[in-house]
């Protein structure tokens, strides 16, 4: 007996030993598996997570949605803002050795505006040549003035791979990336890890802290915790707001958190086809009726631990061109009766379909029992993924849960979703007072003109709520205490510059 | 046994291209437009036409099938139209792992659930049995994924003894490999091991019925001898058959524990495939596991006649 006590003794000394892992190494838990990594062709918040490691942009945004320089050190738009002139970093160079300079600038925007498969079109879109002036001096011609082409810029529109690469890698980029970032590729295992090491030739490599980087895709947000608190991870994006309480009570562990861009909303069919034709999809007043049966803070409260941030608008209060003299209304289900009494109803009928996640599911019963109590008689139609984006797409729903990932600007969003011809109205809002506005916001290069013109832009969509927006999620990450130097930034990316293990 | 094999040989082709056009022709019964899925946030028009063009999904489904099973023949299971990942390769990733997953359980399973299963025949009706009813109960209830956090819980979190997931292949390091691979095998191996004791239990339990069984006695040969040399082999007749074709089970229903120890093996990969409307990936799982099912079918067969005298003529 005590032999084979010493024996598994032995064992787990062995196995405990074995399961640490190098200090170099940073181990990082992904809740998706990202998909093409080629900045042209991925759509994935996940792949995202990854290229920030990757490949640097031409700008990035700070903490507080300001553009910041990246591989451009500066900028300057031209006086009409038809033309945008970047200087760009000296002595750069991609992962493999091509030397960074306008011509690349040149050539991966023209890639992105013109693969046949690129996501990037329309952030690009106003930009109708790039001309390479200098080494470092490039210069984008604008069709009109497109102020949020910044914003553009500070994410995967902006983001430079290798030329050379690119042209001879063509339709295998995407399995072994070639970009200008801290980290290079090493390896892919689908649906398993993505392994990255530190690239010496980094314009800012003396900010660099580990060797490698490995994002292991790990899909349960309880098991992705476990590890981290097993020390198996080190760091762990998108824990669930119910394990908050575990991560604050570990003392291995530092909780990461902060605001995001991203809104759920609800959005009301109000003319994409028959499915338009309802009590709620005619009349605004019963959609502000809907909005004044619900309680925002009680879904944040009960569906997210209060850890979310109850909220009216599309855009998120670390923006700076949030209208703060928009507040949310307090639930008011008496007045919400007499406004659906006042309708000429005594109970409205509607279907709510949702993607069957976790969140979305909570949310969706909440309102149920919420809207219930008012008069609204909710029917919840919960839908798996790819079903729900084609009906989604298809303006095939009465009210849909939508959950939209923000940017740093408002215009990609609001337009999106409120413009009449925006590639998210699938529920065929059209305001042409609206379009106008928005217009006249994207080329106004003046601050608070601009906000002006977004707190106008408010008060047409709260009137009108073809879109409830209900919440915007934060972002949390759960990290060793040996992990150093993060910083949160609303896109929720982790940026590797300045992170390195403790002391 | 040449016949046997030769006969069965010219049965699995056919049903194997036949599973390969079922499963083809429901997954294109899927609800959900795989180029909406892939083409991001803003779903521009242009790139979700492109999309549908490349990857064929405007044709009719036989001739998207056609193209399909050429290419497959010339050994190209083409590209995921999620990762842009050649899926040749993700097979050549993922199947080792599946196959020494399957393995460790089915190892795990025969180790626990034989000799639980012989002593519950040899003591039927005692505590022992009841002990083992128990058990054969719990490993077939207790759902997977809830085993699997819980023994993550302890032996990773608290005790910290063991990875809490992951996979090191054993190129990198066996020992690693092994730890990294127990706990799933363990959780895995108890639902097989359930039913695997069952088996024995009552095969066992008929065997010690036998005539064969009574003489031995009455010759006087020793209860011990009686057990392993005249009722064993012949209560492993069924066994054996169960373990080939359980093992396919293993390789196919791997999903959940895959999930939670995330193990990038077959289970993951079909069922990502399944949401995200990969369909060549799903198309490639479904034939490898498929084909992998009939070899061991095959192997159950020839087990049970090499096992079985009557059988061979």
């Amino acid at each position: 007996m005590k032999r084979i006590g010493i024996a598994l003794a032995a064992f787990f000394t062995i196995a405990s030993s074995l399961t640490s892992a190098n200090a170099a190494t940073l181990r990082v838990g992904l809740q998706d598996d990202p998909d093409a990594l080629d900045p042209a062709l991925s759509g994935t918040y996940t792949g995202r997570f990854v290229f920030a490691a990757l490949c640097d942009k031409l700008v990035d945004i700070s903490p507080d949605l300001k553009i910041v320089p990246q591989l451009a050190e500066s900028w300057e738009w031209a006086a009409d803002g038809k033309s945008i002139t970047f200087t760009l970093r000296n002595n750069v160079t991609f992962h493999d050795g091509t030397p960074f300079d306008a011509t690349a600038v040149k050539f991966n925007i023209e890639r992105m505006k013109t693969m046949p498969d690129s996501k990037r079109k329309a952030e690009l879109a106003p930009i109708q040549s790039v001309e390479a002036l200098a080494a470092d001096k490039v210069k984008f011609n604008l069709s009109e003035p497109f102020v949020p082409l910044l914003a553009n810029l500070s994410d995967r529109a902006g983001m430079m791979v290798s030329p050379k690469a690119a042209a001879e890698k063509a339709g295998e980029f995407a399995a072994a990336p070639v970009c200008a970032g801290p980290y290079q590729f090493v390896e892919r295992k689908s649906r398993d890890l993505i392994r990255l090491k530190k690239y010496p030739g980094y314009w800012n490599a003396g900010q660099i802290g580990y060797d490698e980087v490995v994002y292991f895709y790990v899909p349960d947000s309880t098991v992705r915790l476990s590890r981290v608190r097993a020390g198996d991870l080190d760091l762990a994006e998108r824990i669930a707001p119910t394990d908050l309480k575990t991560v604050r009570d570990d003392p291995n562990l530092k909780l990461h958190s902060g605001k995001g861009l991203a809104v759920s909303h609800l959005m009301f069919n109000v003319g994409a086809g028959a499915k338009a034709d309802t009590p709620l999809g005619k009349n605004p007043t019963l959609r502000q009726a809907f909005e004044l049966a619900i309680d925002r803070n009680v879904i944040n409260k009960v569906a997210f631990n209060g850890e979310f941030l109850a909220d009216n608008q599309m855009i998120p209060p670390s923006s700076p061109f949030y209208d703060s003299a928009h507040k949310a209304p307090a639930r008011d289900v008496a007045k919400a009766k007499a406004m659906i009494a006042a309708a000429g109803m005594t109970r409205v009928p509607m279907e709510l379909q949702f993607e069957n996640t976790a969140g979305d599911s909570r949310v969706a019963q909440i309102i149920q029992s919420m809207a219930g109590e008012a008069g609204f008689d909710v029917k919840l139609l919960p839908m798996e993924t790819a079903t729900a984006i084609e009906r989604y797409m298809n303006g095939n729903f009465e009210a849909y849960i939508g959950n939209w990932s923000g940017r740093a600007d408002p215009d990609p969003t609001l337009v999106a979703f409120f413009s009449c011809a925006g590639s998210q109205n699938v529920n065929k809002y059209c305001n042409k007072d609206l379009d106008v506005m928005l217009n006249q916001a994207r080329a106004e290069a003046d601050e608070t003109k601009r906000r002006a013109l977004y707190a106008k832009v408010t008060d047409v969509y709260l009137g009108n709520l073809s879109s409830i927006p209900l919440y915007h999620p934060n972002w949390f990450f759960a990290a060793r205490k040996s992990v150093d130097g993060i910083v949160m930034v609303p896109d929720g990316l982790l940026r590797l510059v300045g992170v390195k293990p403790a002391n | 046994m040449k016949t046997l094999l030769l006969r069965r040989l010219a049965v699995s082709l056919p049903t194997l291209l036949l599973v390969s056009m079922m499963v083809f022709g429901l997954q294109k019964l899927l609800p959900g437009d795989p180029a909406l899925a892939l083409a991001g946030e803003e779903h521009n028009p242009e790139v979700v036409e492109y999309l549908r063009q490349k990857y064929r999904f405007n044709d009719p489904i036989p001739v998207q099938y056609a193209f399909w099973l050429k290419s497959v023949i010339q050994g190209d299971f083409g590209t995921s139209v999620r990762t842009r990942l050649p899926i040749g390769k993700m097979l050549v990733e993922k199947l080792p792992v599946t196959i020494e997953l399957a393995t460790l359980s089915m190892l795990v399973a025969l180790v626990i659930g034989l000799p639980i299963g012989i002593f519950a025949a040899l003591w039927r009706g005692t505590p022992l049995d009841y002990g083992a009813s128990m058990f054969g109960l719990a490993g077939l209830s207790i759902p997977h994924f809830w085993l699997g956090i819980m023994l993550i819980l302890l032996f990773s979190v608290n005790l910290g003894w063991l990875p809490a997931g992951g996979f090191v292949p054993p190129s990198e390091s066996v020992g690693r490999n092994l730890l990294t691979m127990l706990m799933p095998a363990l959780v895995l191996g108890t639902g097989t091991a359930a039913i695997m004791m069952r088996h024995v239990r009552s095969a066992m339990i008929q065997a010690m019925k036998q005539d064969y069984v009574r003489t031995a006695r009455a010759k006087g040969v020793r209860e011990g001898t009686i057990v392993l040399r005249h009722a064993l082999p012949n209560a492993l007749i069924p066994v054996v058959t169960l373990g080939t074709l359980q093992f396919g089970e293993l390789l196919a229903g791997a999903v959940l524990t895959e999930q939670v120890f995330s193990i990038p093996g077959f289970g993951k990969m079909v069922v990502d495939g399944v949401f995200s409307r990969d369909y060549a990936v799903v198309q490639a799982v479904v034939l490898c596991t498929a084909a992998i099912f009939l070899l061991m079918s095959l192997i159950a067969d020839l087990a049970y006649a090499a096992l079985n005298p009557r059988l061979r003529s």
